[in-house]
């Protein structure tokens, strides 16, 4: 009997010394990992800065997330993030559109990739979807139960312990401008990353759009249009070692938009600018289809040109 | 229901709780709802499977003891496998041999339209259905009685911790202690929860991790050679250990916890010395099975050389098989089958090499150079289990050292990163130096003799590591399928 009472003893301590420890971690990962990670800088970034001087904004994946430099686009914010797909974006947009009036132009990717559902885990943030959905929408698009959802969304350190060297070596926090986030890499081997990216990201072809992509696409596009916001879709930069490794793989850029094209014709109100074909030099690349610093810069100032003659004025 | 779900979380402290609560005489009833719960989360439809073979395995077997005649005798036995094993048949193997022999007609340019069965597999029938064949030939060979509790035997047959994929369990070790009245045992509670923790670790922490570098290489072999190869493979053999080990840590744990001893499935099997030895310490539940009831029945070593190669090569390929409906499984367990056969052809001229180079003389070198081959022919064969096609497993070997390359910075994309790939190797080397030092009776005595704050200290970092390092993804167990 004594002996059961000193286990039942040990087992409260154990207990409690455990949630304590518990809440510690959550609190330290909350309070000073969080904030340094890109999506919830960005998020920091938006909720500070954006007045009603916000006109662009630009969503979707890691594509507009490191080629949009805000600081040469005026009045805008790179609100995008990475692994964003378009049932994301659908769910960001439903809010923010709702918030901030001053939004003229929805930027959206448009690139062959975006309509593959190639991502192996795109709802790894769940704290930071969780300001966008509830948790019924969150727990049925991210398979997850609601007590998962609510899990992840309360103890985001949870399968995350390796955030924790941000503390322990902050050198590798990234640089985040107005939602941009600063990629300081330069693409070594073009040909290996581009064959090894279109493997990925069109492992399913010839089946490369995702019907549940296209489908919040189109909701997103409506969404816009409800609101009476502009919708540039733009094509984002690529190497030409990328577009070789489409072609290797069967896919036909042409045949590609001229059928999505087909889907957006009947919004008026949606323009097109086409980038893939802009940069010759790889040095502008930090991978087979992502620019770094300096190619965002001299992309962003082109777009900045090319928005100011198209849209806004 | 997963073990590594927070649907098991609620339902097994829940379903503990109960199990101490009521009385011993009706505690049978609560583990066979709570085991036929477990198993209908999964898929409701499928448990008539189970009660059908829990059923005819419980008719059957008390057919066998009501009648001395041999021949009604064999009629039961023979009646009950026919009817277990024509459900396994029809669920997991009817589209598989059926898809065969419409690839085989295609050979000689035979348009054959095979039919097929539009089922889904159902989750550890494999399993359940040995289980009950060792009970129907246990009670054929007057090795045990027939159970006439049918609400026992069906918890037997049905019992939730090793239900879904073992360990496969003797009537003889586990049917007695339904009878058995287990009391609220704080330290035996501990003990379990302690080896359900160290499952949920091997799995979560290192086999779940693992599987993202293994399944980018494997679902893409032909984009990768040399070393990617060799790292996915070496990760799979690990991948699985600590996936398949981890379960049944979790499922023994999860017994112990309510007063019941199940079998150790695993024994460092890849520190064995020889392919007969890691057949010992791999899936020890299932590879005794194929001894006691497939092996031994068919003549085992008890014959000509010949037949007992035979015999051999018979029981790995429907070892293969049983793992599941894919040519890929058959070469798996045909080829551990030609490892065992050569062994022991080559013993006698091993033997004599061995002498002839004094490595006899230096038995830890020996040993450390029987290992690693061991270590490399398992592999070898991990890559026809794992691979999605013959075709895939044949790139992998004939890639494994053509161009080689030692660039691995592809297998980090869109997959764990290298922190992610030190993690898993420095959770691997901490695994098996506790498994190591639990075979050596160090780790226990060990963790005894130390302070409370030491204890517990251990268990924290085991605990924060699965929560932190945790990968809560992944779906099912590798051996779920089987």
């Amino acid at each position: 009997m004594n002996n059961n009472k000193k286990f039942v003893k040990s087992s409260v301590v154990f207990v409690l010394a455990f949630l304590i420890l518990l809440f510690l971690i959550d609190i330290l990962y909350i309070g000073l990992v969080l904030p340094q990670k890109h999506f919830y800088k960005s998020e920091a970034q938006f909720r500070q800065n954006s007045d009603d001087g916000l006109k662009i904004l630009f969503a979707g994946d890691s594509h507009p997330s490191w080629a949009v430099n805000p600081q040469y686009i005026k009045n805008s914010f790179n609100y995008a993030v990475p692994t964003e797909t378009y049932e994301q974006t659908y769910y960001k947009m439903r809010k923010v559109l709702n918030e901030k009036n001053s939004i003229e132009v929805l930027a959206l990717p448009y690139d062959l990739h975006s309509f593959a559902n190639y991502q192996s885990n795109p709802w790894s943030e769940v704290r930071y979807w969780s300001e966008f959905m509830d948790a019924d929408e969150l727990g049925k698009s991210s398979n997850k139960s609601i007590a998962s959802v609510y899990l992840y969304k309360y103890f985001p350190f949870l399968g995350k312990g390796n955030d924790f060297r941000i503390i322990l070596f902050p050198g590798e926090k990234s640089t985040v401008i107005s939602g941009w986030q600063q990629r300081e890499e330069v693409l070594t081997d073009a040909k290996k990353d581009a064959k090894q990216k279109a493997e990925l990201q069109f492992r399913n072809y010839p089946g490369i759009i995702d019907e549940k992509l296209l489908d919040f696409f189109l909701r997103a596009l409506d969404l816009a249009e409800g609101k009476h916001k502009k919708v540039i879709l733009i094509k984002y930069p690529i190497t030409n070692e990328y577009k070789a490794a489409l072609e290797a793989k069967g896919i036909k850029r042409g045949e590609f938009y001229s059928d999505l094209n087909k889907k957006i014709s009947k919004y008026g109100y949606v323009q097109v600018l086409d980038y893939q074909d802009l940069f010759d030099n790889n040095s502008l690349f930090s991978d087979s289809n992502h620019l770094n610093k300096n190619g965002a810069e001299i992309f962003s100032k082109r777009l900045n040109e090319d928005l100011r003659d198209s849209i806004i004025d | 229901m997963l073990f590594n779900s927070i649907h098991f979380l609620i339902f097994f402290p829940i379903a503990v709780l109960l199990y101490f609560s009521i009385k011993h005489r009706h505690r049978w009833i609560l583990l066979l709802i709570a085991s036929y719960y477990f198993y209908m989360t999964w898929n409701a439809k499928y448990i008539i499977l189970l009660i059908i073979s829990t059923l005819t395995t419980y008719l059957c077997a008390l057919g066998i003891e009501k009648y001395n005649k041999d021949g009604i005798k064999k009629f039961f036995l023979w009646l009950c496998i026919i009817l277990n094993l024509s459900l396994l048949f029809t669920f997991k193997y009817f589209n598989f041999f059926s898809k065969s022999i419409e690839k085989f007609f295609e050979l000689f340019s035979v348009q054959f339209s095979s039919p097929a069965l539009n089922v889904l597999l159902p989750i550890g029938i494999s399993f359940y259905t040995f289980q009950k064949l060792s009970y129907i030939a246990d009670v054929y060979r007057e090795k045990i009685r027939a159970e006439t509790h049918l609400g026992i035997f069906a918890v037997y047959g049905s019992f939730f911790p090793q239900l879904v994929a073992g360990p496969i369990e003797r009537a003889e070790n586990l049917l007695h202690q339904f009878y058995e009245k287990h009391s609220f045992d704080f330290k035996r509670i501990f003990d379990g929860l302690k080896l359900m923790l160290w499952g949920f670790f091997k799995k979560v922490v290192i086999a779940d991790r693992l599987a993202i570098v293994v399944a980018q290489v494997y679902n893409n072999v032909d984009n990768y050679t040399g070393l990617p190869l060799i790292l996915a493979t070496v990760f799979f053999a690990f991948q699985i250990y600590c996936d398949f080990s981890g379960y049944s840590d979790i499922a023994i744990g999860a017994a112990q916890v309510m007063g019941f001893k199940l079998t150790d499935n695993f024994k460092r099997p890849y520190f064995s010395r020889s392919i007969a030895e890691f057949w010992r310490r791999w899936h020890i539940s299932l590879s005794s099975w194929f001894r006691d009831y497939l092996y031994i029945p068919i003549g085992g070593n008890r014959v000509t050389i010949p037949r007992w190669y035979l015999n051999i090569f018979i029981v790995f390929l429907v070892s293969g098989l049983w793992h599941g409906a894919s040519w890929t499984f058959v070469a798996w367990g045909g080829l551990h089958g030609a490892y065992l056969i050569f062994s022991l052809m080559t013993k006698t001229i091993r033997e004599k090499f061995s002498n002839a180079v004094g490595l006899n003389k230096i038995p830890k070198i020996h040993m450390i150079i029987q290992t690693i081959v061991t270590f490399i022919l398992v592999n070898a064969a991990w890559i026809f289990f794992r691979a999605n096609s013959l075709s895939d497993a044949v790139y992998v070997l004939t890639h494994l050292f053509s161009g080689l390359s030692f660039d691995i910075s592809g297998i980090s994309l869109g997959g764990i990163g290298y922190d992610g790939l030190f993690i898993a190797l420095a959770s691997i080397v901490l695994m098996e130096l506790v498994h190591f030092s639990q075979e050596h009776g160090g780790m226990r005595r060990f963790l005894s003799e130390r302070p409370a704050w030491f204890r517990w200290g251990a268990a924290f970092i085991i605990i924060f590591a699965i929560l932190l390092f945790g990968i809560f993804e992944s779906k099912q167990f590798i051996y779920f399928q089987f």
